[in-house]
């Protein structure tokens, strides 16, 4: 294995410094706390999120029990069959290529969309005078915390035509025609992406928009670049770390999104990877299961690639220093209120619509009928209801406040682990000097995302399913699914954290170091201090992801524990569509009480500055 | 600097390989092993039900899988029953499958008793690797048919041609062939086949055993015999319905919705589960069953129940398997309109009325089920070419 150590300060490689020999350069590296707290990061997610990756991948090409009479090989030796049926069989055009070009495509778009309507307002919420920023910087993360397929409901009750049949959709019953290409296919997930995927971009740029320091802008100003130029040559480049990672998350995010495609594609023949990875799951095919999974962690990994790349340049733009001031507000003047229409108009969009017709659901007592006398209350508080298996309110239902203790408290306790977590992967990614290690954890912590949930899910079972060496057997524990959970938020966690810690300079800590401040007090006093803000959003994140997250859940959790996302489903899966509806509202109302106490606690604001 | 990344790159993926490595030295498939001897024998048991009751009662707790959200109804009632505490967990075949096999490769038994409605992956996948034990309790053999007994079967799951009884008086075809041709295009709701395996085991069904009856509607319908390039009549049947544009849900609640919502001028007419019908009621749908219609008026799919080898309370899980069987513990299932394997026991009326329409029903074969399994993918491939 190659080991590579250089120097911790970046700039000033000197060619002589090569010849010094890997034994010294690693005690050199290891006197570093950062690389052994890399090491040990590396060890503990090497078991939780690579091994069970790992595992699932081998699926790809060994044959699968059952299968071992069709192969003609017994189950568990190895096999191309899965690789020739996926890449070079008579359906591969229509199960893989046809699949990865829509794939492709609409995640490129995705993120292009995104960006494009993201970070301009990113910059109104960070550093502009926009009237009720403070409320619109909570307020349009609120995407991000319904479950994508609230849209996919919200779009086909709005704009559904007799395509699918059933009742007719409201755009429909005001007698206007609704074409194919509006309500299905690929006009309708792009914009759902688009509107789904904004609050990543926001979150993570307004915060690093929040430490660009103005001296840079002004002494460009001073000599005379116009406002054109600065954006685009001092603005742009020092936001491209929040970039890319906005960017990288939206491409996974949209590899692996299943819902939105599969309801909104098949009714007009558009599929993506996910949908094929789906349904090979559903009809029994591990295999070739693997063999697309393989194929999504290869592109996130490229996705990855690129990522790690660029950031490799950022090292030279250190912001959060510490010291001086930091951006200073601009006044809109009278693009005020042009302005405020527009996040508004967003927000009405984004959230409004979709949840105000998920709640308008749980209202109406035989859906899309629109009289006064078709409204009730019963769903949320009736008591005696004809819906047997739920058969009193949501408010008032004790399996409704269990599932909720259950999904507070641990996911709670799983996000703020992933945000610790995060931030020391962020912690080693800048600071260590051998930079394999960081680049190895960032590549780590981010395989969860790029993996179907129930893959994922299966395959860490499987592991922890029996005590090996110091790990305890904790299949059948409460423990297992926090540990699960930590797993799959890890890449919001380790991304926020990364990015933050990238911006931030090292003079303080040295300064303290030169003192004789040893590393624990340096890290407690100085740095995480300094980063409570990206601590937040690195708790944040992961908490708002895994109260919605389902297939974990699912497979993982004890038996007879219920959690909203599991009631939710069991509600959809006896019929009862409207409570099942009033649960997701639920989930998001704790996804937004969240953010409000994570706000609160840790004093941290979106839309003001770092010292408020 | 350009040779340093490299170097930099081939340390990560080296680093990354090293851990995946030593990672998946423990992760891989571990070989099967169940301690299936062990346990075996005690399923071959001719206890009495008080003996079986007395000896259960000594164990538990147990949890039970199935694919419906009713068992855990079933599994309270249990408990209420004969004191033994049980859970009932909802999950869908294949997740059931994954667990059943890596608990049973871990020795790590959490669901003692599993029912799955995936038979072909049931014989093919856990009763070969000793995953899973059938077992039939002797007291009720005699009213279970002998097709149904292994793997034991615990319910039929019926779906019927379903119409929108709003516009139309009674079912506006009456041969299964009339759903291919032009006046149904884009208006037969399915469920997804390239994702079901229920569906792309009843096809492969008709092609064992409902081929002449295929064959004999194709003549009633068209006045002429069946000439099909391809295997068979059932293979025309489903290519051609595949390219007739249907409208493909992912579950059976889609396809209520979509054949059974009001105000609807044209509706289209749909393959739905007997256990929609309930939306008659709850959500004010027009549904009804399309009686008359050759050869048949719907699907009955089995699912199976059976008992994890390695599970540490083998009586309780037996008493369970007992209990499901009876009309007590078996009722908050067939109030859908599913069908136990226990001909003891008396259906129920349902909103679909099933036991109406017991004659017209295609059931599966469990004979079948191996081929099944086998032409899962042929059927999954000709379904995805003939719907482009």
């Amino acid at each position: 294995m190659a080991i590579e150590v250089e120097r911790s300060t970046p700039e000033g490689v000197e060619p002589g410094q090569r010849a010094v020999r890997w034994p010294r350069r690693a005690a050199i590296a290891l006197r570093n706390p950062a690389t052994l707290l890399g090491l040990v990061l590396i060890a503990f997610f090497g078991y939780l999120i690579v091994a069970p990756v790992v595992s699932m991948l081998l699926g790809a090409v060994q044959v699968a029990f059952g299968d071992d009479a069709r192969i003609g090989a017994p189950a568990g030796s190895l096999t191309s069959y899965y690789f020739e049926r996926v890449f070079a069989s008579a359906v591969s055009d229509i199960t893989f290529y046809e699949p990865l070009r829509n794939t492709l495509l609409l995640s490129l778009a995705a993120i292009v969309l995104a960006l494009a309507v993201g970070v301009p307002v990113a910059w109104l919420l960070s550093r502009t005078d926009l009237p009720g920023r403070r409320w619109f910087s909570t307020a349009l993360i609120v995407p991000y915390m319904l479950p994508a397929w609230t849209y996919a409901f919200a779009w086909l009750t709005i704009f559904k035509n007799r395509r699918v049949g059933g009742a007719p959709g409201w755009v429909e019953s005001l007698g206007i025609a609704v074409p194919d290409w509006l309500a299905y296919g690929p006009l309708p997930i792009l914009i759902i992406f688009t509107l789904h995927f904004i609050p990543f971009v926001i979150l993570l740029v307004t915060n690093a928009m929040k430490n660009l320091p103005d001296d840079f802008t002004e002494a460009a100003q001073v000599l005379g670049a116009s406002s054109a130029v600065r954006t685009r040559k001092i603005i742009l480049p020092l936001l491209k770390p929040a970039l890319l990672s906005a960017a990288t998350l939206i491409f996974a995010k949209a590899l692996g999104e299943f819902g939105v495609a599969y309801v909104l594609g098949t009714p007009a023949g558009f599929s993506v990877l996910s949908t094929t990875l789906y349904q090979s799951i559903s009809t029994q095919q591990p295999g070739v299961a693997a063999v697309i999974a393989t194929v999504m962690v290869v592109l996130g990994s490229l996705s990855v690639y690129v990522d790690v790349r660029f950031l490799r340049e950022m090292k030279r733009f250190a912001t959060v220093s510490g010291r001086g001031f930091r951006g200073r507000t601009r006044s809109l003047g009278a693009r005020r209120w042009p302005a405020f229409f527009g996040v508004t108009g967003l927000f009405s969009l984004s959230v409004v619509v979709p949840l105000g017709v998920l709640v308008l659901s749980t209202l109406m007592r035989i859906p899309g009928r629109f009289e006064w006398s078709n409204l009730t209350l019963d769903y949320w508080i009736g008591r005696n209801l004809p819906t047997v298996g739920f058969s009193d309110g949501i408010l008032v239902n004790p399996k409704t406040w269990e599932a909720t203790w259950n999904t507070v408290w641990m996911v709670g306790i799983a996000a703020i682990a992933a945000g610790v977590l995060g931030m020391l992967v962020g912690y080693v990614v800048a600071r260590s000097p051998a930079r394999w290690i960081g680049t190895t954890l960032r590549t780590v912590t981010f395989m969860p995302y790029l993996l179907p949930g129930i893959a994922f899910a299966v395959a860490i079972l499987s592991l922890f399913a029996v005590q090996r060496g110091p790990v305890p057997a904790l299949y059948g524990t409460a423990l297992l699914l926090i540990f699960a959970m930590i797993a799959d938020e890890m890449p919001f966690a380790s991304r926020a954290g990364t990015s933050a810690m990238m911006q931030m300079g090292r003079e303080s800590e040295e300064a303290a170091q030169t003192l004789g401040v040893g590393w624990l007090q340096r890290m407690r006093r100085i740095v995480l201090p300094m980063q409570r803000n990206a601590l937040a959003s690195a708790i944040l994140l992961p908490f708002i992801a895994g109260v919605q997250g389902l297939s974990l859940v699912i497979i993982l959790a004890t038996p007879g524990t219920q959690l909203l996302t599991t009631l939710s489903m069991t509600l959809v899966d006896n019929g009862y569509t409207h409570a099942s509806n009033g649960v997701v509202v639920l989930i998001c109302l704790i996804a937004l009480s969240g953010t409000w106490l994570a706000r609160r606690l840790l004093r941290a604001d979106l839309s003001s500055g770092l010292g408020s | 600097m350009k040779h340093r990344s490299n170097r930099r790159v081939a340390g990560a993926i080296a680093a990354v390989l090293g851990v995946a490595l030593l990672a998946s030295a423990c992760a891989g498939q571990p070989p099967a092993d169940t301690g299936a001897d062990i346990t075996n024998e005690v399923f071959d048991t001719e206890l009495t039900l008080d003996e079986l009751i007395e000896r259960a009662q000594q164990e538990g707790p147990i949890t039970v899988y199935d694919g419906t959200s009713k068992i855990e109804e079933m599994a309270e009632a249990f408990s209420q029953e004969y004191g033994i505490e049980a859970t009932g967990v909802k999950l869908d075949a294949s997740e059931a499958i994954e667990l059943v096999t890596r608990e049973a490769q871990s020795g790590n038994v959490v669901g003692d008793v599993v029912a799955i409605s995936d038979l072909p992956a049931l014989t093919n996948q856990l009763v070969p690797n000793g995953f899973i034990t059938n077992y039939v309790p002797a007291e009720l053999e005699g009213n279970i048919d002998e097709s149904m007994r292994d793997p034991l079967v615990l319910i039929t799951d019926p779906a019927f041609f379903t119409y929108n009884s709003e516009t139309h008086d009674s079912c506006p075809i009456d041969n299964i062939w009339q759903l291919t041709g032009s006046e149904w295009t884009g208006a037969f709701a399915i469920d997804d086949p390239a994702g079901s395996n229920a569906t792309l085991d009843w096809f492969s069904q008709l092609e064992q055993f409902g081929e002449d009856d295929l064959a004999a509607a194709y003549e009633e319908q068209f006045d002429e015999p069946l000439q099909t390039e391809l295997d068979s009549a059932a293979a025309e049947w489903v290519s051609r319905l595949a390219s007739n544009d249907p409208i493909i849900t992912q579950s059976s609640e889609e396809a209520s919705e979509a054949v059974g919502a009001l105000g609807q001028e044209n509706p289209p007419m749909g393959l739905m589960s007997s256990a929609k019908y309930r939306n008659i009621d709850e959500k004010g749908y027009a549904l009804a069953v399309c009686e008359g219609l050759e050869p048949f008026t719907g699907r009955a799919a089995p699912k199976g129940i059976a008992i994890a080898t390695g599970t540490e309370s083998p009586y309780a899980a037996m008493l369970f398997v007992h209990y499901a069987l009876t009309q007590e513990g078996i009722t908050p299932q067939i109030d859908d309109g599913k069908i136990s394997s226990n001909s003891e026991i008396v259906q129920p009326d349902d909103p679909a009325h099933t036991a109406d329409h017991l004659d017209t029903l295609f059931f599966f074969d469990n004979a079948g089920l191996d081929t099944a399994w086998a032409d899962r993918e042929g059927w999954q491939d000709l379904w995805r070419t003939s719907a482009r």
